[in-house]
């Protein structure tokens, strides 16, 4: 397969998008997640994100050199099953561990469940646990950012070992790791612009903050459109050596 | 966290000053190709250790004002931004068939340049109420990026991206003795850690920015102690490196010590707390 | 590869990461990291004065992606010298773990001084009891974690090189002990004066538990309560990501891997309405009274 400069920031591109777009749905809670005070995930927004992110990195990474929508979906599954087993094991914690029913606070009931949230909310806090709607937007952020990952690394890996563009002294090593750093940065570039835009929480896309995902995915449209057009700079047959 | 909010506590060493000390890393890393195989690296690596100083100080000024996420969220950021950056200015220095001694100088352009419009997207599309984040930001993206190229020309001994002969030593270049080799993931981290560290672990209302800069000193070397480990097989200078690293480090983690020692509420060997009149 | 070495690599790289999962949450427990951390933080500020370690090394993600990257990268300089890589992979953990020890003491310092007017004394021996515990989980951590990411890259011949996998690895490894056995510290543990049952109300907040069956708590009790739940949750939770995310590709191939994949997400998704279900019918709703209690 080989790209073109154009596909390759077109797919860093939408790569990007797809992250920053993906971590609008993860529910994370931040500090008072971790203490049972709000509903999500209690750990920080760019970090669950990039840890899922990592995982499908590495599954993608793994069908390095195969169809292309192979990769992706790698990719995406890799993600997905890090965040869905994480969200499943941090649900276990609140209900076996803290003795808490998985609630939101932010909807009366569940959108996809329909079942009633506000009686079973511990007074004072804003919900604990994940109720399957956060579990299901978790999961599709998941899906979205490994596409994204994958993305950017398929692109990146397909330019560089492409015989047009290649030094002599060019592995495909090399190429695999240039790739890989460029994607994993582009990820955290556009995690914490992300996280920037939902301040830090969010629930799902049942939250009010979901709302804002419009601005947080033209801030990481224009953010990855100049690393990709930074990512030109890494290929040796259009910009030099032609 | 909530703990920073409301902008920076005093300041006794101004920002101009430490952008200085961060300029004198770029020149420091500049040295590097000149002074042969044993010199250049030990002054790229100490280079580098200049702008974690730097990027430490930037850090403190614009996370003290609360990002809603954290101060190591910034710091991933910026080194992210790093990576895009110096990779694409090293490599493209080389693609473009340029000197590569115009590497480090684009690299550094670069990051500066993609931070400064990741933090105008925030001011603007974001609404984030910062009022020196689009400075910092660009500030600590270049810090992060001299100190991605001080550490990987320490390990590479050169600027070059792919590999040359120069006065008959044979030199790797980035590309192998970096990048292939993926050390560039650990600088990436250990970079973070380092410019983000010495703030967020000394976080609080009587944080206080001495104290600080004393712990990115001792951050900073203790990351070139290992960037001297990872230049075993590709630099003649490691051992040196390594043993510098690790002798300033000494001092500057005794230093921080004494310090918060100092100025600690009450410091004890062991006990229970004091009790409180007011309750 | 055959079925038969791949999935006995998978395992194999399963169980180092259970190992590594159930260690990262208890040492993240001895030294009071990551969210939680918040609550011990904030105590004293509300008058609150403890002897609990204030580990602040940045989030989880970052300080396990360190050191498992340090550890990785020392290990790929010594893989050469034909030492063998059980040898070289601890030498890197074990550096690892020197560095992490610093961090996890600087940070206890700052996060102490840098609040000293809420009149938190600053006390050594907490710095010291707690700092060979927090080394030598961090060393088992940056051990497993290190050895399975050369498992993937030699035996699957995975394209990324060592160093790369272990900061990935360490990254994924932060997230989920930050996530998941992080809650029973904070949610449970550190309120435990109060019923179990509940979430914490922010009015709480601050409030910690600091006494100890014997004397003031430390965070050694604090590890004492989490390694019998949060710890090897976190455990299951990360070997069972790793196991599954090679074991479909290697018994289904790509393609199949990809649907196996899938099935099991939506598996996981029903088994979670399972839980939450169970939760409400069993538990029901709060009443008013059991909050006055509080």
């Amino acid at each position: 397969m080989v790209i073109d400069p154009y596909t390759l920031i077109a797919a860093v591109t939408v790569g990007g998008v797809l992250v920053g777009g993906g971590v609008h749905f993860i529910p994370v809670g931040g500090a008072p997640a971790a203490i049972a005070t709000a509903t999500g995930v209690g750990t920080g927004t760019a970090m669950l994100a990039a840890g899922s992110g990592m995982t499908g990195l590495i599954t993608a990474a793994a069908l390095t050199g195969q169809a292309p929508w192979l990769i992706l979906a790698s990719g995406a599954v890799g993600s997905m099953l890090m965040i869905c087993i994480t969200m499943l094991v941090g649900n276990l914690v609140y209900v076996f561990g803290v003795g808490c029913v998985p609630v939101s606070a932010k909807v009366d009931t569940d959108p996809i469940t329909k079942l009633p949230q506000e009686k079973f909310v511990t007074p004072g806090t804003e919900g604990h646990g994940l109720p399957t709607v956060c579990y299901v937007s978790g999961t599709i952020g998941g899906a979205l950012g490994g596409i994204g990952g994958g993305l950017v690394y398929w692109a990146l890996y397909g330019a560089l070992a492409n015989p047009i563009f290649t030094l002599a002294n060019r592995t495909d090593l090399s190429a695999a790791m240039v790739a890989g750093i460029f994607a994993l940065s582009v990820f955290f570039v556009n995690a914490v612009i992300a996280s920037y835009n939902i301040g830090g929480t969010i629930e799902g896309f049942h939250d009010p903050k979901f709302k804002r995902i419009p601005r947080g995915i033209v801030a990481c449209l224009i953010a990855s459109l100049v690393a990709g057009i930074f990512s030109l700079f890494l290929l040796p047959g259009f910009l030099g050596g032609i | 966290m909530s703990v920073a909010a409301g902008g920076p506590g005093g300041v006794a060493i101004s920002p101009a000053k430490i952008l200085g000390l961060g300029l004198l890393g770029l020149i420091l890393i500049y040295t590097t190709p000149f002074l042969g195989p044993v010199f250049g690296p030990l002054l790229a690596a100490i280079g580098a250790v200049l702008a974690i100083i730097w990027g430490a100080d930037t850090i403190r000024r614009v996370a003290s004002y609360g990002l809603g996420t954290g101060v190591p969220s910034i710091g991933y950021m910026s080194l992210a931004i790093a990576i895009v950056g110096s990779i694409a200015g090293i490599a493209g220095a080389s693609v473009l068939k340029l000197d590569p001694l115009l590497g480090p100088i684009f690299g550094f352009i670069l990051a500066v340049v993609l931070g400064a419009i990741v933090a105008v997207l925030c001011k603007t599309l974001l609404k984030m109420k910062i009022p020196i984040l689009i400075r910092g930001t660009a500030e600590l993206s270049g810090a992060a990026a001299l100190s991605v190229i001080g550490f990987s020309a320490a390990i590479a001994g050169t600027f070059s991206f792919a590999p040359i002969i120069v006065g008959g030593t044979l030199y790797l270049g980035i590309e192998q003795a970096v990048i292939s080799t993926g050390f560039i993931a650990l600088l990436f981290i250990l970079n973070t850690m380092a410019i983000q560290h010495p703030f967020n672990a000394c976080l609080g209302p009587d944080e206080d920015q001495v104290r600080t800069l004393k712990l990115s000193v001792a951050t900073g070397f203790i990351a070139m102690a290992i960037v001297g480990l990872l230049s075993v097989y590709t630099s003649k200078a490691w051992w040196l490196v390594t043993l510098i690293g690790a002798i300033a480090w000494f001092i500057a983690i005794r230093e921080f010590i004494d310090a918060s020692k100092e100025s600690a509420a009450s410091v004890k060997w062991t006990g229970l707390w004091p009790k409180h009149e007011e309750e | 590869m055959d079925i038969v070495t791949g999935l006995a690599v998978v395992s194999l790289m399963g169980a180092a990461a259970t190992i590594a999962g159930a260690a990262e949450d208890l040492e993240s427990d001895i030294g009071s990291m990551s969210n939680p951390n918040s609550q011990v933080q904030l105590a004293p500020q509300m008058g609150n004065l403890h002897r609990i370690f204030n580990k602040a090394v940045s989030g989880e993600p970052v300080a396990f992606g360190t050191w498992a990257g340090i550890a990785g990268s020392v290990a790929l300089i010594l893989l050469p010298t034909g030492f063998g890589p059980l040898f070289s992979i601890a030498t890197g953990a074990f550096i690892a773990a020197l560095v992490h020890a610093v961090f996890a003491t600087t940070s206890h310092l700052g996060r102490t001084t840098g609040s000293s007017r809420f009149e938190q004394p600053l006390f050594l021996d907490v710095v010291t009891q707690h700092l060979g515990p927090i080394a030598a989980h961090g060393f088992i951590v940056t051990f497993c974690m290190v050895g399975l990411s050369y498992l993937m890259w030699t035996a699957l011949g995975h394209p990324f090189p060592l160093p790369m996998l272990a900061v990935m690895w360490g990254i994924t490894i932060g997230a989920v002990g930050s996530s998941t056995g992080d809650v029973h510290y904070g949610a449970e543990r550190e309120y435990q004066q109060y019923p179990f049952g509940a979430g914490i109300p922010v009015a709480i907040h601050g409030d910690i538990t600091r006494m100890a069956e014997l004397g003031a708590r430390n965070s050694i009790d604090v590890v004492n309560f989490c390694a019998k739940y949060g710890g090897p949750l976190t455990g299951f939770c990360f070997g069972l990501i790793v196991f599954l995310s090679f074991w479909t590709t290697i018994v289904f191939g790509a393609t199949g891997g990809v649907i196996a994949g899938i099935v099991i997400i939506l598996l996981l998704i029903y088994l979670n309405l399972r839980i939450e279900i169970f939760a409400r019918e069993n538990y029901g709703e709060y009443k008013q009274e059991k909050m006055e209690e509080l």
